[in-house]
């Protein structure tokens, strides 16, 4: 059993869990993480200035992120744009969360509430 | 669709920015000076998003979903620097290392966007009520008891009912508020009785018989089937229908201006209010932690909940 089981890692906010994922695609800054979640979410999950950065900022002192040194390039983006990555602990942070969600996922599958999960190979794509 | 940036459209994202900046004042001060400037720029490329993609209709929508997360996450990072500090005078030493003037307008500034904002929501939420009268002639003065019974007469069950009938009050009632359920005669009248006013005009023979609905077509219906119905009712009575009822062209109720001046004045009563309560509270808790040395300055060392 490695570190990154569930029972490890204490359960997620929704807002966190979004932010987590978010990051888990790259480094973002605020903005990108905002549009990555509505995006992802088919917008029902629209994060205001306030949620967002009030969850990074709980990010930032549990450590599962932190502060990118890099800049971008001024003549493509903002260069006051703060960016933010996943640490270890955020990676596995978030992978124990969508773990934990994958368990429950399963049980509703058993109890045919679900119907079976479309493989990544069948959609012709990878995941 | 996307709309090109206009000088109106940079005007509202710039003055949307500006003033979200000051409501930042919200905030806990470390928390602003940490996270105030990533939030303005977050909230201006909301803004020119939202402008693209609505206009003025898309910049008010972003407005009315940021202004409850702001006061919601605002109260959140207060309690949580609160969370981290041990004794009392560690909770409100940022409240009492801040001026009274600064106390004062940060109260002032959450009590009265609350009352106002709840005051518009409100106002703007509420169904919109037409009014449609006729006027009436008896044939005698209408006042004291005689008056009373004529208003009786007119809100009498044969009189409602007939209106209920040539209406088909119950069907479309029941369509409207029950879904599609026909009401009982008797639901309808209670209901439709709610809905009528009636007024002797002073020292006159005339009666005003008021009727209110959702629908100003509806309104105006109700008002000339409940006169002519009760002039049926009283058949040797010289009853005359002096005006007909005709659909209202503005709703009677909300009044959307009155109310949300009334939620002005409110909101300004409340938040001074507050704002010198609080500011009062702290000029004294400063005094008293004045006298009794300077706070500890311990943290708590615990785990941030994440």
């Amino acid at each position: 059993m490695t570190k990154s089981e569930p029972e490890h890692m204490p359960p997620l906010t929704p807002a966190v869990f979004h932010v987590l994922l978010a990051l888990a695609g790259g480094e973002r800054h605020g903005y990108a993480i905002m549009q990555d979640v509505a995006e992802s979410t088919g917008g029902h999950v629209r994060m205001g200035p306030g949620t967002l950065y009030g969850t990074i900022r709980r990010l930032l002192v549990a450590q599962m992120i932190e502060e990118s040194d890099q800049r971008p390039d001024p003549e493509l983006d903002d260069e006051r744009r703060r960016y933010y990555r996943l640490t270890a602990v955020g990676q596995r942070a978030v992978r124990a969360e969508a773990r934990r969600y994958e368990a429950l996922a399963e049980i509703a599958r058993r109890r045919r509430l679900l119907g079976k999960p479309i493989r990544a190979a069948q959609m012709g794509g990878s995941i | 669709m996307r709309r090109i940036p206009t000088e109106t459209g940079n005007r509202a994202v710039a003055f949307s920015g500006t003033v979200f900046r000051h409501l930042l004042v919200v905030y806990p001060k470390a928390y602003r000076r940490e996270y105030g400037e990533p939030m303005a720029q977050l909230f201006r490329d909301q803004c020119r998003e939202s402008w693209r993609t609505a206009g003025g209709l898309g910049l008010a929508r972003l407005w009315l979903r940021v202004l409850p997360d702001l006061m919601k996450t605002s109260m959140q990072e207060h309690i949580s620097t609160l969370k981290e500090r041990n004794s009392m005078p560690d909770r409100i030493s940022p409240l009492l290392r801040s001026s009274p003037r600064s106390v004062f307008f940060a109260v002032f500034a959450v009590v009265f966007l609350l009352v106002v904002g709840s005051c518009v929501l409100t106002t703007l939420l509420l169904p919109d009520t037409y009014a449609s009268t006729v006027l009436m002639k008896a044939g005698w003065t209408v006042s004291g008891r005689a008056g009373q019974a004529e208003f009786d007469a007119i809100e009498s069950e044969p009189v409602l009912d007939k209106v209920i009938s040539v209406l088909d009050l119950n069907k479309a009632w029941g369509r409207r508020y029950a879904r599609g359920v026909p009401f009982e005669t008797s639901k309808t009248r209670d209901l439709l009785r709610k809905r009528i006013d009636l007024r002797p005009v002073r020292s006159t023979p005339l009666i005003e018989i008021r009727v209110f609905s959702e629908d100003r077509d509806e309104a105006a219906a109700l008002a000339n089937v409940i006169a002519s119905s009760y002039r049926e009712y009283r058949p040797f009575s010289k009853v005359e229908i002096v005006s007909t009822g005709v659909p209202g062209l503005r709703p009677l109720r909300p009044n959307r201006p009155l109310n949300i001046a009334l939620g002005v004045l409110g909101g300004l009563f409340f938040a001074s209010v507050a704002g010198a309560a609080i500011t009062g509270f702290t000029a004294f808790m400063a005094k008293r932690s004045h006298e009794a040395g300077p706070p500890s300055g311990k943290t708590a060392a615990t785990l941030p909940e994440v």
